[in-house]
C-alpha cells in the first residue's frame, strides 16, 4: 500500500499526522506531507486507512497493493 | 413534498424542555437517551426544534457533509465575536479564512510557543501555597490567557495588560449573552448588548494601536498571529481588513483560553483521585517521557469534555442524516458526552483509564472534544501541546497530593463545563535538587 496527499485539497487540518505520525508529517506551515516515499508497512495499514478516513477534505489517496 | 423523519422526543412545552436541557445538561441528556435511544428530538430555547444525535456514523456524516447541506449552528459565538469570526463564516469564505490560521498553530511555530507556555506556568505556579487547598482553575485561566495573548500578539506590552484585564469579564459576560436574542433596536449603553458593544469598541481601539505598532516593525522576524495576518494577501493581492483581523484575533483569544484552562482544572481534579497514575506520571516526567501524559490528557477530555454539544444547522430541506430526514432550518446537536460514554466505542466508559489511549490515538469522529470535520477546533494541536507542557511543568515542580474526596461535580460557566470547586489542588513543592533538567522540545514537536 502507498499513501499520497493531494496538496491542492489539503487545508492543514492536521488529522493525518496526528493519527499516523509514522506515515505523515507536517511542513513548516502545518500542512500535511507524506514521509519518505509513502510506502506503508503492513503493520501500519490500519493507521493509513484511519488517517484517510479522518481527512475532512478527502485529500489522502491510498493505492492498494502498490 | 419530502416526508420528514425525526427521532422521537418529549412533548413538553419548549420552556420546560429548555429548563431540563439548560440546567441539568448532562443528566437531562442521559435521561433522554435512556428513554428514546441514541437520537432524540427536543424543543428548546435558542435553537428551537433540535435533533440530538450521538451515533458515531451519523455524527461523521454530519461533520463531513457538504456546506450546501449543513452549516455551523445558529446562533453561534459569531454573534459575540463578530461577522469575520470563523464561527460566523460559512462555505468558501470559511475555508479560505481558516486556511490562513493554520500556520500560526502548527508546524515549526507550534514548537516556538512551548517555551512561552513553560515560562508562564513557572511564573504562575510560583505563587502556589503548600499544603493548603486552593482551586487550580484561576491559575490555569491566567496561564492560558497569557499564553494565547503572546501567541496572538507576540511580545508583551501595555496593550496586553489592558486586554488581560478586560477579556475574562467580557468572555464570561458574552457567553451568558449568547442565549439572549439580539434586540432589533438599540436599547442603549446600559442594556446587556450595549455593554458588550462598549467593550468591543475598547477592544478595537487596543487592536488598532497594536496594528499601528506592528506596521512599524519588521514583520518577517515575528511568529505571532497578528504579524502573519498582517502579511497575508488574498489571491488578488489585497490585504486583510483591520475589522477582519480584529474578529479573528478575538475569536482566538476567547476560544483559546477558557476551554483549555477548564480541561487542565479537570486534569488536576482527576489525577488527585488516581494516586497510582499520579506516581507513574511524576516518574515519567522525571525520566523525560510523555506517552502516559498524552494518553491521560486524551482520557480527561473523553470523560470530562468541557463543551456539551457540537451544533450544525441544516440548510437543505429533506437532508438525509442516517436514519433521519430533516427539514431546512433544523438544528442538529452532537452530544459529546453521550458519544464518549458509548460502550461500543469505549469499553467500561465511565471508568477513568488513560491506558486505553496508550500508543493508540482515538478516531477523531468518535473522540470529539474539539468538534469534528472541517469546523473542528483549528487550535486543537496548540491546546494539546499547551496542556501537555503545563501538566509536565506542574509535575516537575510539585508533588500533587492525592485525595479520597468524591469527584467534583460539573458546573457550567456559560460555554464550558468546569469542576464545581475549580479543581481543588493541594501541592508540595519539590526540592530543586530533585527536579530533572528541563527538556524543552518534547511536548509538541513532531519527528
Amino acid at each position: 500500500m502507498k499513501v499520497q496527499i493531494d496538496a491542492g485539497r489539503c487545508q492543514g487540518h492536521g488529522r493525518c499526522y496526528d493519527l499516523a505520525p509514522g506515515l505523515f508529517g507536517d511542513d513548516d506551515e502545518g500542512f500535511g506531507k507524506v514521509l519518505g516515499d509513502g510506502a506503508v508497512p503492513p503493520e501500519e495499514e490500519q493507521e493509513a486507512r484511519r488517517a484517510a478516513a479522518n481527512c475532512p477534505e478527502r485529500a489522502i489517496r491510498l493505492a492498494e497493493g502498490a | 413534498m419530502t416526508t420528514m423523519t425525526l427521532p422521537p422526543g418529549p412533548s413538553l412545552p419548549r420552556f420546560a424542555q429548555g429548563a431540563v436541557v439548560l440546567t441539568a445538561r448532562l443528566r437531562g441528556m442521559r435521561r433522554m437517551r435512556a428513554r428514546y435511544g441514541d437520537a432524540f428530538t427536543v424543543n428548546v430555547p435558542i435553537f428551537g426544534r433540535a435533533v440530538v444525535i450521538s451515533d458515531p456514523d451519523e455524527a461523521k456524516q454530519l461533520f463531513t457533509a457538504s456546506t450546501d447541506l449543513v452549516e455551523n449552528v445558529r446562533p453561534n459565538l459569531g454573534r459575540v465575536l463578530g461577522p469575520g469570526s470563523l464561527f460566523a463564516l460559512t462555505g468558501e469564505e470559511h475555508r479560505e479564512q481558516r486556511r490562513l490560521l493554520v500556520p500560526p498553530f502548527h508546524g515549526r511555530r507550534l514548537a516556538a510557543h512551548e517555551r512561552t507556555i513553560e515560562d508562564e506556568t513557572v511564573r504562575e505556579t510560583a505563587t502556589w501555597p503548600e499544603d493548603r487547598a486552593f482551586p487550580a482553575l484561576p491559575s490555569m485561566l491566567r496561564i492560558t490567557l497569557n499564553a494565547i495573548l503572546r501567541a496572538v500578539f507576540g511580545a508583551d506590552g501595555d496593550e496586553l495588560a489592558d486586554l488581560r484585564e478586560m477579556l475574562p469579564a467580557w468572555v464570561a459576560y458574552g457567553s451568558r449573552l449568547l442565549v439572549l436574542p439580539i434586540p432589533k433596536t438599540d436599547l442603549g449603553r446600559w442594556s446587556p448588548w450595549g455593554r458588550l458593544w462598549i467593550a468591543r469598541r475598547r477592544y478595537d481601539a487596543i487592536v488598532d494601536r497594536l496594528i499601528d505598532k506592528a506596521a512599524a516593525e519588521d514583520l518577517d522576524r515575528r511568529d505571532d498571529v497578528l504579524a502573519l495576518l498582517l502579511q497575508s494577501r488574498y489571491d488578488d493581492g489585497s490585504p486583510m481588513s483591520r475589522a477582519q483581523i480584529a474578529d479573528h484575533l478575538l475569536s482566538l483569544l476567547v476560544a483559546g483560553h477558557e476551554t483549555t484552562a477548564t480541561t487542565l482544572a479537570w486534569a488536576i481534579e482527576r489525577l488527585r483521585r488516581h494516586p497510582a497514575l499520579l506516581r507513574d506520571l511524576a516518574e515519567e516526567a522525571d525520566a523525560g517521557g510523555g506517552a502516559l501524559r498524552e494518553a491521560t490528557i486524551t482520557e480527561v477530555q473523553r470523560t470530562r469534555p468541557v463543551i456539551d454539544v457540537v451544533g450544525r444547522h441544516v440548510t437543505a430541506d429533506g437532508y438525509r442524516l442516517g436514519r433521519w430526514t430533516l427539514p431546512e432550518g433544523c438544528t442538529v446537536l452532537v452530544a459529546v458526552a453521550l458519544m464518549h460514554e458509548d460502550e461500543a466505542l469505549f469499553p467500561d466508559p465511565l471508568t477513568f483509564d488513560p491506558s486505553r489511549f496508550l500508543g493508540v490515538r482515538p478516531d477523531l469522529y468518535q473522540w470529539i472534544p474539539f468538534g469534528g470535520g472541517r469546523r473542528r477546533c483549528p487550535g486543537a494541536a496548540f491546546a494539546t501541546m499547551e496542556m501537555n507542557v503545563v501538566l509536565r511543568t506542574v509535575l516537575r515542580h510539585f508533588t500533587l497530593m492525592p485525595t479520597t474526596e468524591p469527584g467534583e461535580r460539573r458546573h457550567s460557566r456559560g460555554v464550558a463545563n468546569a469542576p464545581a470547586k475549580g479543581g481543588v489542588a493541594v501541592v508540595r513543592r519539590r526540592s530543586p535538587e530533585a527536579m530533572p533538567p528541563s527538556t524543552i522540545g518534547t511536548a509538541g514537536a513532531r519527528p
